[in-house]
């Protein structure tokens, strides 16, 4: 990966009034496809690494790929081919410019204006090769797509500041915000090439240039109108009320505004005589606070009824077709948040110790998700508000300098603790909605009085051992001996869908973090662990390593059920049994993570004219990870697309299905300052 | 100097609220609205084009063949996967994603037919071209609904447009009141769809819809609310159709398959497949039938295939003595060029089944086998004559009008003429003759459900299968639609 970075500010020479103006360039060039769960070939390279047959060697005797299993005759997608042949590099190109400027208009009031643009080139090239996998099918075939971002942002801030009197402040605010985001995308894909030489930097060196380019355009706008007040008396009683517009133009036609107010009330009872002369506490903070906010965080053009195209070859003429590609919602409206807060800020022995505690409660309605309709609507999805949602929590921040600060050493440790519990409370519809796609079963689902992230599927127990157990169960007609028990929860008699239940959530019980920090003269020492309890992570490589007939498996399937009392765990080969989402794919996700330890050295240069000193620092990320999960790390990103649908993205449920494990990564630092 | 900034300022500030009316409206430059699109002649064809579009998904792509030709007695999987080898046994779980996306993909084309129709009255343009878009939109409709009825048995009925998302939680219609609108639909079609002649090329027209309803009719006789006059109407639009002289038999069978003779004189209706446009409008086909050498990694053309559909040897050994059709089957070895020379070489061992492949879907222009110009034929003139000569005899017994339409099935094939059977020799003589013309067209599945020979066949061409009836006559209602959607029931046995 290589970065760059600059970034320049000319500062105008009025110091009170006057434009500013900041100007920054990013460029940046990735390779994407190694990290990438389901590439642009629709394959995962952690899935091909723990599929391959340890038998296959990545290389032929003459040097080239094996791309074929002689063993079984068949293709094998090898990971070590596409990960050097394929090329998938994403340049982009950042620049963003601000100007602004601050008024005063009379005594007490000014105005300000600030007037950004933001814009982004993104450039991806992609080819693969001839000699690879589906690139022999096509003779190689090369993609270039690009993206261009402009984000215009007008803020405009009128604020009036009075003392009431010697102690009392009153200070009022008027916000008008404005802002404009468009982004144009293109791509156009070619295959058939001669060799591999010229790729993707001459596509017309490509025999077949008839596969359809595409392009597209995205608009959206936001605008905001917020007044606030801030009314601080005898510096003890802090009082702030605020409401604020919001417009933006995702929503539906009469839905487009909704108005969020907000108050918060806060006590700095170390301010009050009684608690000047404390010893022990140096500052003691009661905070309240109750408001509204939303979220428009949807993709454009939700709300409306669009026609996309599409084509089909009639006879050697490929046609281009409009279709309708969603159905329209103009209900479609802010997802809202209700949320009421009671903090307290303690500082002991002149702030050597400081804690922060936060009680929360937020109710969501009209949640904002991309849920499935029945696909006889012509549609398999649709962007809805479907529900409420409450969330209540705890969170404590402790901050203490354990040694104090000296010329020699110095130690300090921070601790944040996390705790929250979410719950369904309302669906606009009456089924459950279900989430996912594990092969063609959903793992997740959102149901009235549960978890939102929660997993679903069927419990299992133990292995048949007999025919005659096989007999005397619910299942007796599609099971055999060494296949996996299904509980028959409902009683029925036989093991159906209805029979599939909760099986946990991606979401943690506690979330900590805990950092050190050292200084010893001129060398500085930090260490932090992270790491989350309670949470669960699906594991749907098990699900596809059982099923794949000639691919390599799971270790554990040496163990499996060859007869009678052989296995009560691991069932027997050749079962398509697997195919449903089980209560032993979901693992315990908790995790304890080393995220990073740092070594640095502090020196000074005082001869030199053009430099003040420096840091130099050697620093490790993900060093290692304590937990109790069977693949490789339990702490999953977000479900790959090819598993997931919007919904299940959306969510956040920690699916395993081949995703690329957490980088560790070893930087070395040079910081000077100028 | 402080003059001038403040008023940039103000200038800046009435450039950016100018915009400030239309910022929330959101006028996509990149997509149409659905309003007023349907409005123009220009727009409603290509509306008709998108209606056309996942065709291809659903005959070829999306494995339709699993469903009808590998789920019967004449295909066989040659690999692992549990979610195809399920429809070779006859094990179909109600959670299988390809029924889920052939489900999807008729009824997002159901969608997009109902959205043509309903809107197309309203357009301002002449009543007759109206007619003619609404009855090759209801042709498609109805290619939709026979299948589906088919293959699932009550099914939802939708003919208007979904435009709300109140009202989604449908019902499943009985069978009977589906095939009323089929027929409706198809009458409508007949009676306004352009002829042959007039009609573009690979777009149904006047003899497609004919002869799809001809087999509405054939099928529908079968069935509990079926009766003898079904027979008499397929009989009579086959006869308009075999008497359009529009169509003729190829002189070569192979030719009916040839990408070189596509959207030909034999061809009633085919989904269209065009090598190198990428997507799935470039034919599978022949990755997914044609066989693979021991020898090598290459086939027949010097590329590779999947080879995921062998022939039973049921189907093998069902073939007449003589019949050139099986010249289009290869078993365990076949001839082909491997380092530039001729030679035969034995077909690769797969891990599940035989050796037994078709050549049927070839195109040897394209060499590359998942992207082939091959056509996959929903109905041949060949099929046509079949249906009629079955449904003549069906009222009449085996009529002179009966033998002519199956001895030129029969003769094209190399086989000799048939005459004086009784009419349940004849009838079996067509079902014999159906299977060897027809195998791997997507018909199989059907003809034996159709002809109620679904176990019998079955269970005799892959022992160990056992077929339960009624369960088996249809596939399971998607689970995911189940789940979504209280107001489905599955199927009996599922």
């Amino acid at each position: 990966m290589f970065f760059l970075g600059i970034k320049m500010k000319v500062f105008c020479p009025f110091k009170r009034v006057g434009p500013s103006f900041v100007f920054n360039l990013l460029s940046k060039e990735e390779n994407i496809q190694l990290t990438d769960n389901g590439d642009k070939i629709g394959r995962s390279k952690i899935g091909a690494i723990l599929s391959m047959s340890p038998t296959t060697p990545v290389f032929n005797e003459d040097g080239s790929y094996v791309l074929i299993n002689d063993a079984i005759g068949e293709e094998i997608y090898n990971p070590v081919a596409y990960a050097n042949e394929v090329t998938d590099n994403g340049t982009s190109l950042n620049i963003l410019g601000n100007i602004f400027a601050e008024i005063k208009l009379a005594k007490g009031l000014t105005y300000s204006s600030k007037v950004g643009a933001d814009y982004l080139v993104y450039k991806n090239n992609f080819y693969l090769p001839r000699n690879i996998g589906e690139g022999q099918g096509v003779n190689g075939e090369a993609k270039i797509s690009g993206r261009k971002n402009i984000n215009l942002l007008n803020t405009n801030i009128l604020t009036y500041t009075t003392k009431l009197n010697s102690r009392d402040q009153l200070t009022l605010t008027a916000v008008a915000e404005f802002q404009r985001f468009k982004s144009e995308n293109s791509s156009i894909r070619v295959q058939g090439f001669a060799n591999d030489e010229l790729t993707y930097n001459d596509l017309s060196a490509a025999a077949i240039q008839d596969i359809p380019a595409s392009s597209g355009e995205i608009t959206t706008g936001l605008t905001s109108y917020l007044l606030r007040g801030n009314y601080n008396i005898h510096s003890k009683y802090l009082v702030t009320v605020s409401a604020r517009l919001d417009g933006s133009s995702k929503f539906g036609e009469d839905n487009k505004y909704a108005l969020f107010p907000s108050s918060a009330v806060a006590w700095i009872i170390s301010n009050e005589e009684f608690m000047k002369n404390s010893k022990y506490i140096s500052n003691l903070k009661l905070r309240t606070s109750y408001g509204i906010t939303g979220s428009q965080e949807i993709p454009a053009y939700r709300s409306l009824g669009l026609m996309g195209s599409v084509d089909y070859p009639f006879g050697d003429q490929l046609m281009v077709g409009f279709v309708p590609v969603r159905v329209q919602n103009p209900d479609l409206k802010w997802e809202t948040t209700k949320q009421y807060d009671v903090g307290l800020d303690i500082g002991l022995f002149k702030n050597r110790i400081s804690l922060t505690a936060d009680y929360y409660y937020k109710k969501t309605t009209d949640l904002l998700l991309d849920v499935p309709i029945p696909r006889t609507s012509g549609f398999s999805s649709s962007l809805q508000n479907i529900g409420s949602l409450q969330n209540q929590g705890f969170e404590l921040t402790i901050n203490s300098v354990n040694v104090k600060p000296s010329s020699d050493f110095e130690w300090r440790t921070m601790l944040n603790l996390s705790f929250n519990k979410n719950k369904v409370l309302e669906l606009s519809q009456e089924a459950d909605i279900l989430v996912g796609l594990a092969q063609s079963e959903p793992y997740g689902i959102i149901r009235k009085g549960e978890a939102i992230g929660s997993f679903y599927g069927y419990i299992t127990n133990g292995i048949y051992q007999t025919q005659e157990e096989v007999d005397n169960s619910p299942e007796s007609s599609t099971s055999e001996p060494g296949e996996l028990k299904y509980v028959d929860i409902t009683n029925d008699g036989a093991v159906t869908p209805e029979d599939r239940v909760i099986l946990g959530n991606s979401f943690p019980d506690v979330a900590f973090g805990l950092t050190n920090s050292f200084r010893y003269k001129k060398f500085d020492f930090s260490f932090m662990f992270q790491g989350t309890f309670g949470n669960e992570t699906l594991n749907l490589n098990q699900l596809n390593i059982a099923d794949r007939g000639r691919t390599n498996k799971n270790v554990e399937l040496l163990n499996r059920w060859t007869g009678p009392g052989t296995s009560n765990s691991v069932p027997k080969a050749n079962t398509s049994q697997l195919s449903r989402v089980v209560d032993i794919m979901v693992e315990d996700g908790s995790f304890v993570r080393l995220q990073n330890l740092t070594v640095g050295y502090n020196f000074e240069a005082s001869k030199l004219k053009w430099c003040t000193g420096g840091r130099m620092y050697l620093s490790g990320q993900n060093l290692f990870c304590i937990n109790n999960y069977s693949g490789y790390d339990p702490e999953i990103g977000s479900p790959s697309s090819a598993q997931a649908n919007n919904l299940a993205q959306s969510l956040g449920y920690a699916v395993d299905f081949y995703a690329y494990p957490t980088n560790r990564m070893y930087m070395v630092g040079l910081q000077i300052n100028f | 100097m402080k003059k001038s900034i403040i008023s940039q300022f103000i200038f800046t500030l009435l450039i950016i609220c100018s915009a400030c009316d239309t910022l929330l409206e959101e006028s996509p430059d990149g997509l149409l609205s659905q309003n007023g699109f349907y409005t123009t002649e220009t727009n409603i064809e290509s509306a008709i084009i998108g209606t056309y579009d996942l065709l291809n998904e659903i005959y070829v792509q999306r494995q339709n063949y699993l469903l009808t030709d590998v789920a019967s007695d004449d295909f066989g999987f040659t690999k692992t996967n549990s979610d195809r080898v399920a429809f070779e046994i006859f094990e179909v779980e109600t959670n299988n994603n390809w029924l889920l996306v052939n489900w999807e993909d008729h009824y997002s084309t159901i969608n997009r037919a109902n959205a043509i129709i309903e809107k197309t009255p309203e357009a301002d343009i002449p009543q007759e071209i109206k007619n003619k878009f609404i009855g090759e939109t209801m042709f498609l409709r109805a290619l939709m609904y026979f299948r589906l009825v088919r293959l699932f048995g009550d099914i939802p009925l939708i003919v208007e447009e979904t435009n709300t998302l109140d009202a989604l939680e449908v019902s499943r219609s009985p069978e009977s009141n589906v095939y009323d609108q089929i027929i409706e639909d198809l009458i409508f079609a007949v009676n306004n769809i352009p002829s042959h002649s007039d009609q573009k090329i690979g777009r149904a027209d006047k003899g497609s819809a004919k002869a799809l309803l001809a087999d509405v009719y054939l099928t529908k006789a079968s069935t509990s609310f079926g009766n003898e006059s079904d027979y008499l109407s397929a009989t009579k639009l086959a006869e308009e159709v075999i008497n359009s002289a529009d169509y003729v038999l190829f002189p070569s069978y192979t030719q009916a398959f040839d990408p070189r003779f596509k959207n030909g004189v034999e061809h009633i209706f085919s989904i269209q497949g065009l090598a190198g446009v990428g997507g799935n409008n470039q034919s599978i086909l022949p990755t997914e039938f044609l066989p693979r050498a021991q020898a090598t990694n290459t086939g027949p053309l010097g590329e590779r295939t999947y080879s995921n559909f062998h022939l039973t040897e049921d189907l093998y050994e069902s073939f007449e003595e003589g019949d050139i059709r099986k010249d289009v089957i290869v078993k365990d070895s076949m001839y082909i060029q491997i380092d530039g020379v001729w030679q035969w070489a034995e077909i690769k061992t797969w891990f599940r089944g035989n050796r037994i492949f078709t050549f049927k879907y070839i195109d040897y222009d394209n060499p590359l086998r998942a992207n082939s110009s091959v056509n996959y034929p929903v109905i041949r003139y060949s099929g046509l004559l079949l249906s009629h000569a079955e449904a003549e005899n069906e009222i009449n017994g085996p009529t002179s009008m009966a033998y002519e339409s199956i001895n030129k099935v029969r003769n094209r094939a190399g086989l000799p003429e048939l005459s004086g059977l009784t009419k349940d020799q004849f009838r079996e003589a067509v079902y014999k003759e159906r299977r060897a013309e027809l195998f791997a067209e997507g018909k199989r599945f059907f003809d034996l459900k159709r002809t109620n020979r679904l176990k019998e066949r079955v269970e005799q061409a892959k022992p160990g299968v056992s077929i339960e009836l009624p369960k088996h006559l249809v596939f399971p209602i998607p689970q995911q639609e189940l789940d979504i959607n209280p107001n489905l029931a599955q199927n009996s046995g599922y």
